[in-house]
């Protein structure tokens, strides 16, 4: 049976791995915390407000993180085009993230897809609750739009994305939880594979989640879960029903 | 040993490479005919990402696509198919229309169901029941845990005893071996421990036949 996923999203601001809070960024630390081995994928996103002049550096820092990690990257942070995507993928990912690139020009999807496959591309959706309807946001949150959650969940799906992440920026690094409200409504309308990202704080967030139905619990918290937490985590969440991937047991 | 790594402009080759490194074994990128010659590869790696339909025209403009298909059929080098790779290796592709492949492995590519009750794409960590018999699985614990992400699988029958089978909706073939040919549709250079000893026990394969 396919596992359930821990993802670890790292956030580079100018080449500079950072934590965030309400997607500002607010602490520093290094990739080396990161328990590699455990971990079933890790995002790895540019937050950088001029993603010209940090594009070469952010790259450069994947293509080092790409050569001695050994699972899977998805890369994201500032997509536009097909070109971006290519340059993207050639620097070591294995699939991409698209957030206000594909809000702004949703064709970009449908062209994506065809080339490099529904697998490929996943999009990333920041939302956030307003009179009682979840509404999209744009660039890092900073530019609300008039699309609705579930109508864009759709439109995404159609046009042939392989897999969505969804958050709601008001939870990121306040460790108190995911939204559950918005990851049920997402749920319910979403086929491909649907990751909960921003707020979690511990195990218990990742069971909730996991116990909603998502595919995978991401967490930008990294310093939260360093050397074994990854893999205590994982046996609290098979100890409560949840198929994880074993570690240090596959031979 | 050489290992020629096929670069058609539409892989991830920074982990392959880089598993290549820890293994210890030489290891070249190979974009055009002249250069696949001048590497003297005893072994290949074709990886991929993407359509099945854009692959073979890229191996086909790079002028790869022929070269290959001698290296493999006359000199019978071993070759190693990963993801889109191992999906080049068979008959054809329904992925997009109909295309060709190189048909070392006597089965087709189709796009799993949209009634099987699963989210597709089939992407994350799942199981991979082998035989030992299996060259590449030598050493491995049965059944072993592989990263996957796709939309279509091979439709080898999963009841031969050679190939490794993997269930999603229901039981797809997600490895095979047959003479020099090795191919499969997770990937073992993002799958950790387990990927490493899958493509060191490749390396020691192509190292025995020579």
């Amino acid at each position: 049976m396919l596992r359930k996923r821990i993802i670890f999203v790292l956030t580079f601001l100018d080449g500079v791995l950072f934590r965030t809070r309400n997607f500002k960024p607010d602490y520093r630390y290094t990739h080396n915390f990161v328990d590699s081995w455990s971990v079933d994928e890790i995002v790895i996103l540019d937050i950088s407000r001029s993603k010209q002049s940090s594009r070469k550096i952010f790259l450069d820092r994947v293509k080092a993180i790409a050569r001695d990690c050994f699972v899977p990257l998805t890369v994201g942070g500032g997509i536009r085009t097909v070109e971006d995507i290519e340059m993207f993928l050639r620097s070591g990912a294995d699939k991409v993230v698209l957030n206000s690139g594909a809000i702004e020009n949703p064709g970009l999807i449908n062209e994506a897809v065809s080339i490099f496959g529904s697998q490929c591309i996943t999009i990333s959706i920041d939302s956030k609750l307003e009179n009682d309807e979840y509404y999209v946001y744009k660039n890092h949150c900073a530019e609300s739009t008039s699309l609705k959650l579930l109508t864009w969940i759709n439109e995404v799906q159609s046009r042939g994305v392989g897999e969505i992440l969804i958050q709601n920026y008001e939870k990121d690094g306040t460790l108190e939880g995911y939204d559950w409200q918005q990851i049920k409504l997402a749920r319910e309308k979403t086929s491909v594979p649907l990751i909960a990202c921003s707020g979690a704080g511990n195990w218990t967030h990742f069971e909730k989640a996991l116990s909603l139905n998502v595919d995978g619990v991401a967490t930008t918290n990294i310093y939260h879960f360093t050397e074994t937490a990854i893999n205590s985590a994982k046996n609290y969440l098979l100890s409560k029903g949840h198929r994880m991937r074993e570690i240090f047991n596959e031979r | 040993m050489m290992i020629a790594i096929i670069d058609y402009g539409m892989s991830n080759l920074y982990s392959i490479t880089g598993m290549l490194d820890k293994i210890g074994t030489k290891h070249t990128l190979v974009s055009s005919s002249n250069e696949l010659e001048e590497s003297q590869c005893e072994a290949l790696i074709l990886p991929g990402v993407g359509s099945f339909p854009k692959a073979i025209d890229n191996l086909k403009s790079r002028k790869l696509y022929d070269p290959i298909k001698e290296l493999v059929e006359v000199k019978k080098l071993p070759i190693l198919g990963i993801c889109l790779g191992f999906q080049l290796m068979h008959k054809k592709s329904s992925e997009m229309g109909e295309t060709s492949g190189f048909g070392w492995l006597d089965a087709d590519i189709i796009k799993f169901k949209d009634n099987l009750n699963v989210t597709i794409p089939h992407i994350g960590w799942n199981e991979v029941t082998f035989s030992d018999t299996q060259p590449l699985f030598k050493g491995l614990k049965s059944p072993n845990l592989f990263y996957f992400v796709h939309s279509y699988h091979s439709t080898f029958s999963t009841n031969s005893t050679p190939y490794a089978k993997t269930q999603y909706g229901h039981s797809f073939c997600s490895a095979a071996s047959v003479g020099n040919i090795h191919g499969c549709q997770f990937h073992p250079e993002k799958s950790q421990q387990s990927g490493l000893h899958y493509l060191t026990n490749f390396i020691e394969l192509c190292c025995v036949k020579e």
